[in-house]
């Protein structure tokens, strides 16, 4: 099934302003993992955006597992199933601990209570978090913050989950944690992913890639295929991690055994 | 200008319930003209450190020598001004500080109020513009319209216009994207280059050590726990790991290859070419064998 689909989307935010989104057109079939990249102001956060309702396009319409996304009623359902996370982990909280905080999105959706201990102890377990259930939220890390706010989304029973540079503030330590997260529930519970991000490094984890340019996906490439023509990549605003560089570098020298190792390491996310 | 601390301890909020020893008789000294890297996990006292030498700390026990001027815990206000002449400072998320209503008030703010002539500063104003990397037309813009980029270039602007002979820059990259770190970075290669300055910057973000550092230090519950030239602390891989500090990513792809093929790289922060050219080199003579 087709998990999001943008069908000629363009906006702005006033009249007469330039368009952040530019007749934009693409799909994200059920199961992928689409990052995207691109410089500030390209229209990545925009583009996320649409996918829940925070935002609706000017012209064209946004559909999740078929379904229009517009305002209404049904928009309290549509979050549900969308799951979003956004880049300052500080302004995320609303409760005085961890557990009454996953709880908050559950207890609006009207879950009954003995159902969400069970959810909240497999959010838990899905994230790493079961030892900080009872700690105040300000307390955490950075990577801590950002694992709670996935479980709060995940006891909602997401299929899609959009991280909208939910990495961006934190330290490498978590980055690393919150990616390990991603990869689990990519793999073992199935959940689309669409992670806006800076870094080419987590980019490459995923299994496609768009990059954003002036309101619009100028590339649309599978994972391992990114790898392959990364000219394309090589252009001002995206610099390339040093890696990425020595891969481009070993293949120029025609080292394939060292090329293909780099390849693997990159897209293995050993690098983070 | 040649910094050395003895035995410098630093306690915040000394005689309270709440005090808390951020320094404890650090010794070091940081050498003239080097780019040194202040590295340590969150709280490890680097802030702290490099707040000392432009004065903005006075230590609680020990001293700390800045070129001429020394500052022990009885240094005067107004001798610590005459510090601040020589020694500029970025701190973190600078475009937080800017408040002016164009760009360039903001630039020559600095320098103003140390006293240089508002005519002196202005002619410098276009060349110091164009070295950070922005156009000229932004001068009489808002900085509040700027992007977080061009916002922290201005900022460093600012303190560039004093000319600093010593300059420090805590996290200067800190939530940039890419493109924005590397423009940072470049700037900074470039003012060292011309300047022979000396430049200290706080980092977590080990590429960037491995990329403009010569020295570094490293902090460690506020104490230093390793300190030399940026090469030599890379190649102890164990200690860095028990510290909690993170590998720079070319050490980590370079001994990754390193330990599965065999192949010996001379140093671990080779640019890529010049590592893909020993990888290259390296089969070549085990072809020969």
């Amino acid at each position: 099934m087709t998990a999001v689909s943008f069908n000629h989307v363009s906006f702005r935010y006033e009249e007469e302003s330039d368009w952040v989104l530019e007749d934009v057109n693409a799909e994200i079939e059920e199961g992928e993992w689409v990052s995207i990249i691109g410089p500030n102001g390209s229209g990545k956060s925009t583009l996320s955006r649409m996918c829940n309702g925070l935002l609706s396009p000017v012209e064209g319409e946004v559909f999740i597992e078929g379904k229009p996304v517009r305002p209404g009623e049904e928009l309290a359902l549509l979050r549900q199933k969308v799951g979003m996370v956004f880049q300052n982990p500080d302004h995320q909280f609303v409760a005085p601990t961890v557990k009454d905080d996953i709880a908050f999105g559950m207890e609006n959706a009207g879950v009954p209570r003995n159902e969400m201990v069970e959810r909240i102890e497999k959010a838990a377990m899905q994230t790493g978090i079961e030892k900080i259930l009872d700690a105040e939220p300000h307390r955490l890390s950075g990577g801590q913050k950002q694992r709670v706010a996935i479980a709060g989304t995940l006891v909602l029973h997401p299929t899609l989950l959009i991280l909208d540079e939910a990495t961006s503030m934190l330290d490498p330590q978590g980055k690393r944690e919150v990616m390990n997260i991603l990869k689990d529930l990519h793999r073992r519970d199935r959940i689309t992913i669409l992670h806006v991000t800076h870094d080419l490094r987590e980019a490459a984890i995923g299994t496609r890639i768009w990059l954003m340019r002036f309101g619009n996906i100028a590339i649309d490439l599978d994972s391992n295929t990114m790898l392959d023509q990364m000219n394309q990549f090589d252009t001002n605003d995206i610099p390339l991690p040093y890696e990425f560089h020595l891969l481009q570098e070993l293949r120029r020298r025609h080292c394939k055994e060292e090329a293909g190792l780099v390849k693997r390491y990159i897209r293995d996310g050993i690098a983070l | 200008m040649r910094i050395v601390f003895e035995k410098t301890s630093y306690t915040y909020m000394e005689n309270t319930p709440l005090e808390k020893r951020a320094l404890h008789e650090v010794s070091t000294t940081f050498p003239s003209g080097e780019i040194i890297a202040v590295i340590g996990r969150t709280g490890s006292g680097k802030s702290t450190l490099v707040q000392h030498i432009n004065g903005l700390l006075r230590p609680s026990q020990g001293k700390v020598t800045i070129g001429e001027r020394t500052v022990d815990p009885k240094t005067k206000k107004k001798q610590i001004q005459k510090l601040r002449e020589n020694v500029g400072m970025v701190f973190q998320y600078p475009e937080h500080q800017l408040f002016e209503e164009t760009v360039e008030k903001d630039i020559i703010f600095g320098p103003l109020n140390a006293g240089t002539s508002e005519q002196q500063i202005k002619k410098q104003v276009p060349m110091l513009i164009q070295r950070v990397g922005l156009d000229e037309s932004l001068l009489h813009q808002s900085p509040f319209h700027l992007s977080g980029g061009q916002m922290r270039r201005a900022a460093i602007a600012g303190v560039l216009a004093m000319n600093p002979q010593v300059l420090i820059l805590d996290e200067p990259t800190a939530s940039l994207d890419p493109k924005g770190k590397q423009e940072i970075i470049e700037l900074l290669k470039e003012w060292h280059e011309e300047k022979r300055l000396t430049i200290i910057i706080v980092t977590h973000d080990m590429e960037e050590v491995a990329d403009i550092a010569s020295r570094a230090v490293v902090m460690h519950d506020g104490r230093i726990a390793m300190e030399g030239h940026a090469q030599e602390i890379f190649e102890q891989q164990g200690r860095l790991e028990a510290l909690g500090l993170d590998l720079p990513p070319r050490l980590k792809v370079l001994s990754y290859i390193s330990v599965k093929t065999g192949v010996p790289f001379s140093s671990w922060s080779l640019s890529p070419e010049k590592a893909a050219t020993e990888v290259n080199a390296s089969r070549k003579g085990n072809k020969d064998v």
